[in-house]
């Protein structure tokens, strides 16, 4: 291995603080009801920039957080770009085909997962989908597409620093470059995010004839989320706030959640630098390797002859715990803020399209290397340019995916 | 008295879901570890014997990874078996209530 | 104007419960095109984020007044057409 460790820790501890920051990662996920392709989906249904916002906002603290870690040395940079991924066609096609499957089924691989675990038998099939189009992938669409990527048929044949954006950029990955590109790639994001939230609202104020933003529609007792009576002073409102979010009876905002997942993940950046892939990653494992174990009590080995599965997916790595921890998180937060149901779509169509939603899911994120999490979230606290490609395809992908639900 | 029918109608539809729920969370998280026991740990062979060092996984990783598992499962199962246990009494108190 | 969400029975009713986003803010908002003027939409769903989210962005960017009942695991989120 050329990477050396940066904290003395047993692999023990490793595995344990991955799973800890899945079990993070589904319960706020749950709670701030955190969704990629919602926030996509409702640029092109509600004409809101509000989540999408957040979106950008999120990406772009995870570059601040990461690239100042890397630029004043407290991780060497390259454990920021070890595992960058390559870019070429197959992430602009799979992501495409990615976001056209998310948005059909109803969930990306991050609200797919903590649906599932809340009760969302839509989300169940989906899953299942993914795994079957995971095997569609790996026996049908894999060795053509190594082929071209072994040729560098529109690909680029090395990840790593070729595609650090402060090599790229100034062809050094010293704490300076790494010091300067990180601010090149967060601020815009963060500065577009804090624009689309503003804008947002703003707008959402004039349409009601300058009523508070927030507060334009009225509540019948009953509802969850009352808002706090106008006479009580913001700081106690504030209090109460704290207090429900904390006893689990109010979700968490958009942008608390987006806050502490960029917290988390740059937790597993640090953690895992020099031993593994320090990033949160949920794709590989869920779609593909939960398939594979569901085989093996039945004595199938999938890893001994299957191409994909013999060739890019270890038996077992960090972010395998990290994906039952996400789900036995977002399951203990929907259980105990009362919320987890078995919910049953009343429109049995649904479910079909769930389930060929959910194999597009399985082939998009294994075309692309990756999904919204593990690839496009992950490579912006790489530094590196395939997010960019990634965001671009999923926008494409769900913003087709909703024209073609509104004829449903 | 009205809360009290309040109350009570909100006693009586303690759900029997509530109680299985972290009933199945312990048992996922038993029958998680015994998985990776005996078949992750028979796959890691395999990988060994058919020399993949792709996909095989070094004996101190997995041995981390199944020490890991051990004791998040320990920390599940315990939880989960907490939950039940107050599911269990809420429900019976319910259906006493509602007699 | 947003009494009459209190006082008038809901002129149509999409019932949604099961399903997850972006399904009901889709529904409901291709439901509310061939609405007439002053006319209330039911929306039915047990989905939270509908609820907290969607479904108020939608009525915000509108201009629509909404009310949210909570009727055991389901919502009834009541949407008057203004415009």
């Amino acid at each position: 291995m050329i990477l050396q460790p940066v904290f003395s820790e047993t692999w023990a501890v490793i595995f344990g603080l991955f799973g800890l920051s899945g079990f993070i990662l589904g319960w706020v996920a749950q709670r701030g009801n955190y969704c990629f392709i919602n926030a996509m989906t409702s640029i092109f249904t509600t004409k809101s920039l509000e989540r999408f916002g957040a979106l950008l906002l999120l990406f772009g603290l995870t570059a601040l957080g990461t690239g100042i870690l890397t630029a004043f040395g407290v991780i060497p940079a390259v454990d920021q770009y070890f595992y960058n991924y390559f870019a070429g066609w197959y992430i602009l096609v799979g992501s495409f085909i990615f976001g056209f499957g998310a948005a059909m089924a109803g969930g990306c691989n991050l609200s797919m997962l903590y649906r599932a675990s809340s009760g969302y038998v839509q989300n169940w099939i989906e899953l299942f989908g993914m795994m079957i189009g995971t095997y569609v992938f790996a026996v049908a669409i894999w060795p053509f597409q190594s082929y071209t990527m072994q040729a560098g048929i529109l690909s680029t044949t090395s990840g790593g620093y070729v595609e650090y954006l402060p090599y790229l950029l100034f062809h050094s990955t010293s704490s300076l470059a790494v010091y300067v590109t990180t601010f090149i790639v967060a601020l815009p994001l963060i500065l577009l995010g804090v624009y689309f939230q503003w804008r947002t609202r703003n707008r959402w104020g004039k349409s009601l004839g300058g009523s508070t933003p927030g507060l334009p529609g009225i509540r019948a007792l009953g509802s969850p989320g009352i808002p706090t009576p106008a006479e009580t002073s913001s700081g106690l409102r504030l209090k109460q706030d704290v207090k429900d979010m904390l006893l689990l009876r109010k979700p968490y905002g958009t942008n608390l959640s987006t806050v502490i997942l960029a917290l988390d993940m740059i937790f597993v950046f640090l953690v895992g630098a020099g031993y593994t892939f320090n990033y949160l990653v949920i794709t590989s494992s869920d779609g593909g390797r939960f398939f594979e174990y569901i085989l093996m009590p039945l004595g199938i080995n999938l890893f001994t002859n299957t191409p994909w599965f013999n060739d890019s997916l270890p038996i077992v790595d960090p972010s395998t715990l990290m994906v039952v921890m996400l789900c036995v998180g977002a399951f203990s937060a929907s259980y105990l803020s009362g919320d987890f149901k078995i919910r049953i779509p009343k429109d049995k169509k649904r479910l079909v399209i769930g389930f060929l939603g959910g194999m597009l899911v399985g082939i998009g994120v294994r075309v692309a290397l990756g999904c919204n999490v593990g690839l496009m979230w992950t490579n912006f606290g790489q530094l590196g340019y395939d997010g960019y490609i990634f965001l671009l395809g999923m926008l494409g992908g769900v913003y087709l995916a909703v024209k073609v639900q509104e004829r449903l | 008295m009205e809360e009290m029918e309040k109350a009570k109608t909100k006693a009586k539809s303690y759900p029997v879901r509530k109680v299985i729920a972290p009933l199945i969370l312990s048992l996922f998280a038993i029958v998680w570890f015994q998985f990776s026991k005996v078949y992750l740990t028979g796959a890691d062979n395999i990988a060994l014997r058919e020399a993949n060092f792709a996909i095989y996984v070094t004996p101190e990783q997995l041995q981390g990874y199944l020490e890991a598992t051990a004791w998040t499962c320990y920390i599940v199962v315990y939880v989960g078996l907490i939950f039940f246990w107050y599911g269990l009494v809420r429900y019976v108190e319910s259906k006493e209530v509602s007699k | 104007m947003e009494d009459v969400l209190k006082i008038k029975e809901p002129d149509d009713t999409l019932d949604v419960v099961g399903e997850s986003c972006p399904v009901p803010e889709m529904m409901a908002s291709k439901k509310l095109k061939k609405m007439k003027i002053g006319q209330i939409l039911e929306v039915l769903t047990d989905h939270q984020p509908a609820v907290d989210v969607t479904l108020p962005s939608l009525c915000k960017n509108l201009g629509y007044p909404y009310m949210i009942l909570k009727d055991g695991d389901l919502f009834r989120f009541r949407i008057l057409k203004v415009r």
